[in-house]
């Protein structure tokens, strides 16, 4: 009998999971999108951006004023699952608008076809190094620059590296807190910072920095915890961290370290959803993030605006734009990515 | 020995695990198979690439081989730390038992993040130990070069771990007939040699399942190994996992890597499972009360339990003190030095405006605490439905409900994150609180049920038997005779339950689609905005409930 | 001399262990008393698994009390068994052997020897877990023989057997002790098992000891009230029941069952006879048969009395006649 009973658990276990794999198929016949004519929109955002914490309540709540379009904004995690959750959803849409997909992911947002193009009038205030899709399916709305960050107080002036290069000074042994491209978009970014540098020879690079590297963290947070910590004086970050520090802090210790050879950029887009029925809705909060909520996303996610016109805080004086900003083609990361990750572990592991 | 055959019992018996097999199927079950099943897939048809790359890929071996290698070595050192512990604490009376029981917890519930930081903080190059001593002996470099090395993993991994060897096996020992001991020195053995034949043995089953939990811990860890080993030198699974996963996008390499470290969790937890069946023993609880008696300390005894209580608490402490430390330390003035001050509590209160996304953090502590409370309460009697129905089976399905019940602790969060966007996706109209309480049940019941398990295991059968009998029916037997006897164990399993809510971070964000925001949630939001001094208060703040509860709990127990 | 001196003090918050005895090497002497009166507390005290407040424990010159527990010598079998679940049954027994350690091949002889000592061949690698009870009670008693022990202490080894199966392990047990010739102290609350093996009984009460003596010495001549209502059956009525009586009893008169005769008419066999003396008037409420005797449960006044009887008596109401010298006056 008893056996019975778990065998039905386990067939309903598994009917269930085709039940909710088929529902998936059954609905897709009457999916082009009727519009529907209210005054509700949905965002899907990464974490840090949602919730009462982050830039996305203030976001909301003026555009809210502004048009009198109810958001719901929904937290969706990091760039990956936010692209998993649309594709998830694709036969009854949830998501009209989703922000937050950096360039390095254009390819798998471009390649799904999940979205829509949207020429946004705002992208004429918008550099044209920073318009990362040029068919205007993901429209960039902040940046940042990684960087090399350093504790002013630990480091004298003679020895702040100015290159990608001095890192490797064997000055810096122990000096340096790196972060793993495996499991950070931060690290992620470095690697591909020293390939936009050094082309194929990126690795000589890392072999040559192994040495001088504290540790390399899982992420970002523990890299920049322990490097607040003093447990070395740099660590891979953004070029507008030192910004954070003088805003709330009142201290101007932290500072980003300019190299000439250029910086790697990251771009964060925002995306109509092809299946949404708020199009319209949609169009208009994104143009509101590419325009009125410029200042308020640099402020609260320490990242710069692309909008040129938006007023940059007194503090960004600290984060410094990079005059040369670098990147590679999205395709090109894409076909890649799993070999240079792949050989980077290889010369990190020995 | 006869098997009892009764028939109603068996009946009460086969109905009492549904709700919770249920709450495993919705919760995790269904959302991980839907995820592994990717593991097949490929453009939407069936192939077996990725599984064949994913077992056969020499680097597969290799992490795998560390993998085990440092879990290995990670759980014979806690238990080595453990052991001894439980020793000193279940065999002399030592008064402040439940303080130290409940100091020892806290690493439980923390955070990784928080932990590594504290750790950073205490043992690091610039950390205060290092300090300290460079002070002390007027060095300019730190002489203890601990983190970033092998050895650090061990460390870290021990600090997190060791507390759960010496929480169940306490509970264990506690409740061994003292008899049996006594009749070996009645025969001439010393203690050392009692301990060594009688009562190891008896220990072993749970020996064997807290180093299972510990091996298991230490298996699919991933933060601490990378940021405290010194970088991709030291690759767990977990790590392959996520980069498929997060970084390369690839669900299918995920799931099939989720698949070879679950089949090695699988073949483990069968291991123990059976190792388990074999070894439980039907000891009576014993009421003889001096047999009961703990010796007071003799002079060696009691300088021993200070020595080994003084270092355990300053090994899981400091760290714990480096977090509370740093929330009172900040600048006041515009460059100014570090000085004692309150800003980062009066800031979370929302006393005093800061930084642009530090809001009053009372909401999310009184969320935690109801959420925490909830699973407590409801983990009671789910836990002691799954128990019922495994205990002192060993049929093929009582040991499929057990394994199923302590596959959540064998998943990488990776693997069941995935899962769980599949439930937040469809289940848009149940309320995140319910899904986020549902997914802590099923994350803390392998610890519940560990503990429960090993003490209705030795409940005598003839006590409830004799109580049906009686006239009693099954389910009135149960409550009657054998819940007042476990009703320790089940206090403790509860208050395990509660630690693991508080402390929960991965299930709670993507099921709430970050409308639920509790503790270690707002840690996260404040460390991601460079506020470590604000995460640092709120970790106090999480630390120091945990310890009220740990501590209260534990001195209502004596009553 | 005596071989064994054994002098115990133990104070507890209910109530206070205080005893002091003398016994021959190879004797077996029985503890018996109500629960609670401090026998199991006595072989704790003696084994040293509870410490003495004060006392002495000697034998042969040999002061064993300030000794642990492990180098006493003294062994012990617990009420309940105490057999280790993870060893099989010679291992058990072996287990004594192997802490002093004795070479395995010699160990496990030892076990089988013993094993025919309690009647259990063939057992060696039988699991604790399928043995019954009678079965674990044995191999507790060999695991303790197997230590050589100067003295055994048995803790109610059979109180959780069956009526016949105790009867038979008592049985063995007196073998054994007769076979081995080792001094052993057994716990009991069980008179008939006192009685029936025990060269020498100690009986206890509230901690203290109410008399030492022989099975007949106690059952015949029993020193306080208590150890005569404890071993054995007995009534006691007041001095005002009784016909003629001398003068020098003064308090209620204590009587065993078989020293009362019943008599129907009361024709008296030899009424004048000083030795002799009649309770009349009491009312029968229930014969019971026993095989060779009758058991009358009757009442004088309000007083529940016991008689046993050679023949059922016909009458409801009946009279008694009781020898003198066995009537007993116990003063507090």
């Amino acid at each position: 009998m008893k056996k019975h009973i778990l065998f039905i658990v386990m067939l309903t276990a598994l009917t269930t999971t085709l039940l909710f794999a088929q529902g998936t198929k059954e609905e897709s016949s009457n999916l082009q999108s009727q519009q529907i004519e209210d005054n509700t929109l949905t965002v899907y955002a990464y974490d840090s951006f949602c919730g009462e914490w982050g830039p996305g309540q203030k976001v909301v709540e003026n555009f809210e004023k502004k048009t009198g379009i109810k958001v719901d904004l929904v937290s969706a995690g990091d760039g990956p699952q936010m692209l998993n959750k649309v594709e998830l959803e694709k036969d009854s849409p949830v998501a009209d608008v989703v922000l937050g997909i950096p360039n390095d992911l254009a390819a798998k947002a471009l390649n799904s076809s999940l979205f829509e193009s949207y020429s946004a009038p705002a992208l004429k205030d918008i550099p044209a190094h920073l318009i990362f899709d040029k068919t205007n399916t993901l429209n960039p709305f902040d940046y940042g620059d990684f960087a090399f960050c350093y504790d002013s107080e630990k480091l004298a002036k003679k020895d702040v590296p100015t290159s990608l290069e001095d890192l490797t000074d064997p000055k810096y042994k122990g000096k340096i807190i790196l972060i793993d491209p495996r499991t950070s978009t931060v690290g992620l970014g470095l690697l591909l910072w020293t390939r936009e540098v050094f082309g194929d020879d990126y690795l000589t690079w890392w072999e040559g920095v192994k040495d001088n590297a504290l540790t390399i963290t899982d992420g970002w947070s523990s890299a920049y915890g322990m490097f607040t910590e003093g447990e070395a004086p740099i660590v891979l970050s953004y070029t507008t961290s030192p910004a954070y520090h003088v805003m709330w802090e009142n201290t101007t210790r932290y500072r980003a370290a300019i190299f000439n050879e250029g910086h790697s950029l990251t771009i964060e887009g925002i995306s109509l959803v092809k299946s949404s029925r708020h199009k319209a809705n949609a169009k208009k909060f994104i143009d509101f993030v590419l325009d009125d909520a410029q200042a308020d996303i640099a402020v609260t996610n320490t990242m710069y605006p692309t909008n040129s016109k938006a007023p940059l805080p007194d503090a960004y004086k600290w984060a410094p734009i990079p005059e040369k900003q670098l990147s590679i083609d999205y395709k090109d990361i894409e076909k890649n990515l799993d070999t240079w990750l792949a050989d980077w572990t290889t010369v990190m592991s020995k | 020995m006869p098997s009892y055959n009764v028939n109603k019992k068996n009946n009460f018996e086969k109905i009492v695990p549904l709700p919770a097999l249920i709450l495993l199927l919705i919760i995790f079950l269904i959302p991980l198979i839907n995820t592994l099943t990717q593991a097949f897939v490929e453009d939407g048809s069936f192939t077996l690439s990725f599984i064949k790359e994913a077992f056969t890929s020499p680097y597969t071996r290799q992490i795998l081989s560390f993998t085990i290698n440092q879990a290995l070595v990670s759980t014979l050192i806690c238990l080595l730390i453990g052991l001894p512990g439980a020793y000193l604490l279940s065999n002399y009376e030592i008064k402040s038992k439940k303080v130290i029981l409940g100091i020892c917890s806290i690493p439980f519930i923390l955070p990784s993040i928080l932990v590594i930081l504290g750790f950073v903080s205490f043992y690091g190059n610039n950390g205060l130990l290092n300090q300290l001593l460079m002070k002390l002996f007027n060095l300019d470099e730190a002489p203890l070069k601990i983190l970033y090395s092998y050895k650090a993993i061990i460390l870290a991994h021990s600090f997190y771990n060791f507390p759960v060897i010496l929480l169940l096996v306490t509970t264990y020992w506690d409740n061994l007939n003292p008899k049996l001991e006594s009749s070996s020195y009645v025969f001439g053995a010393t203690r050392i040699q009692t301990f060594f034949n009688v009562t190891l043995r008896r220990l072993l089953p749970s020996i064997l399942s807290s180093s299972l939990l510990v091996f298991l811990f230490c298996f699919t860890s991933f933060s601490i190994i990378l940021v405290l080993g010194g970088g991709p030198k030291y690759t767990t699974m977990e790590v392959e996992i996520y980069r498929q996963a997060r970084i390369n996008m690839n669900i299918n390499a995920a799931a099939a890597y989720s698949l070879v470290s679950i089949l090695f969790c699988i073949v483990l937890l069968l291991l123990y499972l059976s190792s388990q069946k074999l070894l439980s023993s039907s000891e009576s609880i014993v009421n003889d009360s001096y047999y009961k008696q703990k010796k007071p300390a003799s002079k060696g005894g009691k300088i021993a339990a200070i020595l080994y209580f003084f270092m355990a608490i300053i090994f899981v402490l400091a760290p714990i003190l480096s977090i509370i430390f740093k929330s009172f330390r900040g600048t006041i003035t515009r460059g100014g030095d570090k000085v004692f001050t309150l800003k980062f509590y009066r800031q979370l209160f929302g006393m005093e405006s800061s930084s642009g996304v530090m809001n009053d953090a009372t909401p999310a502590i009184f969320m935690s605490l109801k959420i925490a409370t909830i699973v407590a309460l409801l983990m009671i009697p789910i836990v002691l439905s799954l128990a019922i129905s495994t205990k002192r089976k060993n049929t093929f399905s009582s040991n499929l409900i057990e394994l199923i019940a302590m596959l959540p602790i064998a998943i990488s969060s990776v693997i069941i994150g995935l899962g769980y966007y599949l439930i937040s996706a469809r289940a848009t109209s149940i309320p995140p609180m319910i899904l986020v309480v549902l997914a802590h049940l099923v994350i803390a019941l392998p610890f519940a049920l560990r503990i429960i398990t090993p003490e209705l295991d030795k409940l005598p059968k003839f006590l409830s038997l004799s109580a049906i009998s009686l006239g009693a029916s099954p389910f009135r037997a149960f409550v009657d005779i054998e819940l007042p006897l476990i009703k320790k164990p089940l206090i403790k399993a509860a208050i395990f339950s509660f630690a693991t809510s508080m402390g929960e971070i991965n299930a709670t964000l993507v099921l709430s689609s970050s409308k639920i925001e509790t503790i270690p949630v707002v840690m996260y939001r404040l460390i991601g905005s460079y506020n470590f001094a604000g995460a640092c208060a709120l970790g106090t703040i999480l630390i120091v409930v945990c310890a009220i509860v740990f501590i209260t709990s534990g001195s209502s127990k004596k009553v | 001399m005596s071989d064994i001196y054994i002098k115990l003090k133990k104070h507890f918050s209910e109530f206070e262990l205080d005893m002091e005895f003398v016994a021959q090497e190879g004797q077996l002497i029985s503890i018996i008393g109500p629960s609670g009166c401090g026998k199991s507390t006595t072989l704790a005290l003696i084994t040293g698994l509870l410490p003495l407040d004060e006392g002495q424990i000697m034998i042969r010159d040999i002061d064993l009390t300030t000794l642990p527990v492990n180098e006493r010598e003294i062994a012990m079998v617990f009420q309940d068994y105490t057999l280790y679940p993870h060893l099989k049954v010679k291992d058990n027994i072996a287990y004594p052997l192997k802490i002093r350690k004795v070479k395995k091949i010699t160990r496990y002889q030892e076990a089988t020897r013993l094993l025919d000592l309690v009647g259990l061949s063939g057992f060696e690698e039988r699991k604790v877990e399928s043995l019954s009870g009678g079965e674990c009670q044995r191999i507790a008693l060999a695991r303790a023989l197997a230590s050589k022990p100067k003295i055994l202490l048995l803790d109610e080894p059979l109180s959780a057997l069956d009526a016949k199966l105790r009867g038979y392990l008592r049985d063995e047990i007196k073998r054994i002790h007769d076979e081995t010739g080792i001094t052993m102290i057994y716990v009991t609350h069980d008179q008939e098992e006192a009685l029936s093996i025990s060269d020498k009984i100690i009986v206890l009460n509230k901690g203290r000891i109410e008399m030492i003596g022989t099975g007949e010495e106690i059952y015949n001549h029993p020193s306080s009230l208590f150890s005569a209502t404890f071993m054995g059956e007995g009534n006691l009525l007041d001095i005002n029941e009784f016909t003629t009586l001398p003068t020098n009893f003064k308090g209620p008169l204590f009587f065993r069952p078989e020293d009362a005769t019943i008599v129907e008419n009361e024709e008296l066999p030899i009424p004048e006879l000083l030795d002799y003396t009649l309770v009349k008037d009491i009312e029968i409420k229930r014969v019971e048969f026993r095989g060779t005797h009758f058991i009358i449960k009757a009442k004088k006044g309000n007083t529940n009395l016991l008689i046993s009887s050679t023949y059922k008596p016909s009458k409801k109401v009946v009279s008694i006649f009781i020898q003198l010298r066995n009537l007993r006056e116990f003063l507090n």
